[in-house]
């Protein structure tokens, strides 16, 4: 590249988007090198097409781990050529390879962590402090949320550990869908509150994006902007400033250093489709590829300085990974039998959650003996009337028990208990500890000879604890709706000898590349910058010290906001 | 795409046994004189595909017998009632061919569990002179499905027999609710844009007591 630019961001997803759009606004001249094909909702995204239009009804297989018509190019667990191994409790590992990453097809949820997140150890005296609490985090969700935009509760109403979104940003929520309301009233029974969930799509136009229409899966990207995501919001902005270069079908595999071995100098990619290896140079390198990756890229990017990765002298790098924890159970509403038909597409996300409601003594009576906690949902994707019937979400649920059944009393059954069989779920915080941790493959490469990530994995006894709880929760809760339950996973995995999943199941994962106030401990200070390398920042998921009860991409962006901040400041100041 | 090739019965079957006998998509592309590869696409549709033009990228492999097995069953599973139509009618049968023709491990499984339960089917009606399943009259061949669907209630039928019945009514189920009748008849309405999403309304509300 002839160009000399200010800055190099690796990824062009939830938190590689934001840098780019705080850098370009605040003039600063970015090269953006994605490692997948240049993608546009306004043209791809599939909107209205019914299942039945895709091949094996919008099934799920091994090339589209979320159905034809799902979002995502060129990924899901695996992407072809660029394997992962694990050992131990087992990880599966998203990865999308399109500009925006894999905010096309994430959920939109986008709640805030709390000040008991950022501070467990010193509030709640577990797990680990960040280096930022929540004051400090507290004017980021803002100017994020403005950009992105969001519907959610009344601030008002927002229960402990669980802040909303100020009432000038967050716009009005959509109604609760029949299903909800049941699962308020039988919240409400159990002293458990419940409002609008914060969530990424807009109710009234904004930024000349329109408002939701309450059809078609997010899952397939948005062609009307309604549901955020970084092309949208963030690269489309950036490259209107003239400040913004893209490289597509780059994947950045090392960072390249001086001879001191103290300066970053650039990074060096594979071109996907000539498969030639390019340097590209800059003031200021900042990772950004999704959490995983840019701890494998440090480990790869070895310097006779730093013989253990590349700002590593914490030995911290690929360490303390987590992700979000879940449940769900299917359940059936005797009520919601014979109901006449009405649209209850809704967006597909609830529209109303419970937060984690137990704190301090409270908590300590219920017996919930671990950090965090979880939130309870109606689970959009899981039956019910929510969106159009497909092959495993609705009809799994409904025959599940029906052993036998078929002819003239098979469709009766169809029309009585169509729209009663759907799925509660949980999302919940995860034990972050040193057991869960990834290496450099020793063997095992990718198809161009880069060394791959091996995923130790191992939940601990607190992960357990917490996930007895949920179901037990769970099973309230049905009993409080009303329902019976059709189906518990749960019970079926204890059975097995395996109380949850592999890791990465909920595709929050996060860490790797912790964030803190000691060097020795950390691999990043409070503004996401490395300890080792000074022009040297990661702006994904990797910088997370612990994992809330929450979904985290709103948390990457702010992180990311207030990285770029810091950037841009010391570039005015000479200091990069 | 390719045109559906018309292989000799002998060659088609030769394909299906392959599968039956555990083999997987990986032996057909690792072995190119092989005459299933070279005769009859089984290729997935990959992990970059155009969303506005879908493709089926593999070949239908069920023969004539066994679609006119499955569309019979497809009736006994689904008929027509007042309300909507036979499964048939629908052509649901061409789905359950779609989704059996799949490279891919699920449906490769439900490819050997399929065509082996219509197999037995074939040998039971054979015990009746009959040569295939559809050649029995009306009344034996919903006999024999009924008997069939009875030992999978009372938990007495053979794993095989259990998993074709579950999942040969999972995929007659799934393909013909997705269509229009089937929708209508089950009462979902949405896929249409709205100005706002004001809830139930309130005749629904007082059903359900909220």
């Amino acid at each position: 590249m002839a160009e000399q630019h200010d800055v190099i961001v690796v990824g062009s997803g939830a938190g590689g988007g934001m840098m780019v759009h705080t850098l370009t606004k605040a003039g600063v001249n970015v090269l953006l090198l994605e490692a997948g094909r240049a993608y546009n909702p306004e043209t791809e995204a599939a909107m209205f097409q019914w299942p039945r239009e895709a091949p094996l009804r919008d099934q799920r297989t091994p090339d589209k781990n979320s159905g034809f018509f799902d979002a995502t190019v060129d990924g899901g667990f695996e992407v072809k050529g660029q394997p992962y191994t694990t050992e131990g409790d087992g990880f599966l590992w998203w990865r999308a390879r399109q500009l925006g990453g894999r905010t096309h097809h994430f959920g939109r949820q986008t709640p805030r962590y709390g000040p008991d997140d950022f501070k467990s150890k010193t509030r709640v005296g577990r797990g680990e402090d960040w280096p930022v609490s929540y004051e400090e985090m507290a004017p980021y969700y803002d100017r994020v949320e403005e950009i992105m935009g969001l519907f959610g509760p009344d601030a008002d109403e927002a229960v402990y550990n669980s802040p909303q979104s100020p009432n000038h940003i967050r716009q009005e929520p959509p109604a609760p869908r029949a299903a909800e309301m049941i699962f308020a009233k039988a919240c409400e029974k159990m002293g458990i509150k419940t409002m609008a969930h914060p969530t990424a799509i807009l109710t009234s136009p904004l930024h000349g994006r329109q408002a939701c229409f309450y059809a078609t899966n997010c899952i397939r990207g948005c062609a009307i902007g309604a549901a955020f995501d970084s092309v949208t919001s963030y690269i489309k902005p950036a490259m209107e400033t003239g400040k913004l270069t893209i490289v597509t079908n780059a994947v950045v595999y090392k960072v390249l250093m001086n001879d001191a071995g103290d300066k970053a100098i650039g990074v060096r990619y594979i071109d996907r489709e000539t498969e030639k290896h390019i340097d590209v140079h800059a003031r200021v390198v900042v990772l950004a590829p999704a959490a995983m990756e840019s701890s494998r890229i440090l480990l790869n990017s070895k310097t006779d300085k730093a013989p253990n990765g590349l700002a590593n002298s914490s030995g911290n790098v690929g360490k303390y990974l987590s992700d979000t924890t879940g449940g769900s159970l299917i359940i059936q509403i005797p009520s919601f039998e014979n109901l006449p038909a009405h649209n209850e597409d809704g967006v597909s996300q609830p529209h109303v959650y419970a937060p984690w409601w137990l704190h301090g003594e409270e908590k300590e009576k219920a017996g919930a003996d671990f950090i965090g906690g979880y939130k309870l949902e109606v689970d959009p994707y899981g039956g019910g009337r929510f969106g159009p019937p497909g092959m495993s979400d609705t009809f799994r649920g409904m025959l599940i028990n029906q052993k036998g059944l078929y002819g003239k009393k098979l469709k009766e059954y169809m029309r009585k208990f169509y729209g009663s069989v759907m799925s509660i779920r949980c999302l919940g915080s995860m034990t972050v500890t040193e057991d869960n941790y990834l290496t450099i493959d020793p063997e095992v490469k990718d198809k161009w000879g880069i060394p791959v990530p091996k995923f130790h994995w191992k939940w601990s006894d607190e992960d357990f604890r917490r996930t007895s709880h949920m179901y037990e929760m769970l099973h309230k809760l049905a009993k409080n709706m009303g329902a019976v339950v059709v189906h518990d996973r749960f019970t079926e995995m204890k059975k097995a000898g395996k109380l949850l999943g592999p890791g990465g199941d909920t595709n929050h994962e996060v860490g790797g590349c912790r964030m803190g106030d000691d060097p020795k401990t950390s691999v990043l200070n409070k503004y996401s910058q490395t300890w080792d390398v000074k022009n040297l920042y990661v702006a994904d998921g990797a910088p997370f010290v612990t994992h809330a009860e929450k979904n985290p991409t709103l948390t990457i962006m702010a992180l990311s906001m207030r990285a770029g901040d810091n950037i841009v400041e010391r570039l005015k100041q000479g200091e990069l | 795409m390719s045109e559906k090739q018309k292989l000799s019965p002998n060659r088609r079957r030769v394909l299906q046994l392959m599968a039956v006998a555990g083999t997987s998509a990986a032996y057909l592309s690792n072995y190119p004189n092989n005459l299933a590869n070279a005769q009859v696409r089984q290729e997935g549709y990959g992990q970059d595909v155009d969303v506005n033009n879908p493709v089926v990228t593999w070949d239908k492999i069920l023969d004539t017998n066994q679609l006119k097995n499955l569309s019979v069953l497809g009736d006994l599973i689904i008929p027509a009632d007042d309300k909507s139509p036979s499964a048939s009618h629908l052509n649901i049968t061409d789905f359950v061919n779609e989704w059996v023709s799949a490279p891919y491990p699920d449906q490769l499984k439900d490819r050997e569990t399929i065509t082996t339960g219509l197999e037995r089917l074939n040998q039971m009606a054979n015990k009746k002179d009959a040569r295939h399943f559809y050649n029995l009259s009306a009344a034996d061949q919903a006999a024999m499905f009924d008997e069939l669907a009875k030992s999978v209630e009372a938990g007495k039928a053979s794993e095989a027999d259990d998993q074709f019945f579950t999942r040969l009514v999972y995929l007659f189920v799934g393909g013909y609710y997705t269509t229009d009748e089937g929708m209508a008849d089950i009462g979902y309405v949405g896929n249409v844009p709205l100005e706002r999403f004001d809830g139930p309304p309130e005749e629904i509300r007082k059903l359900i007591g909220v």
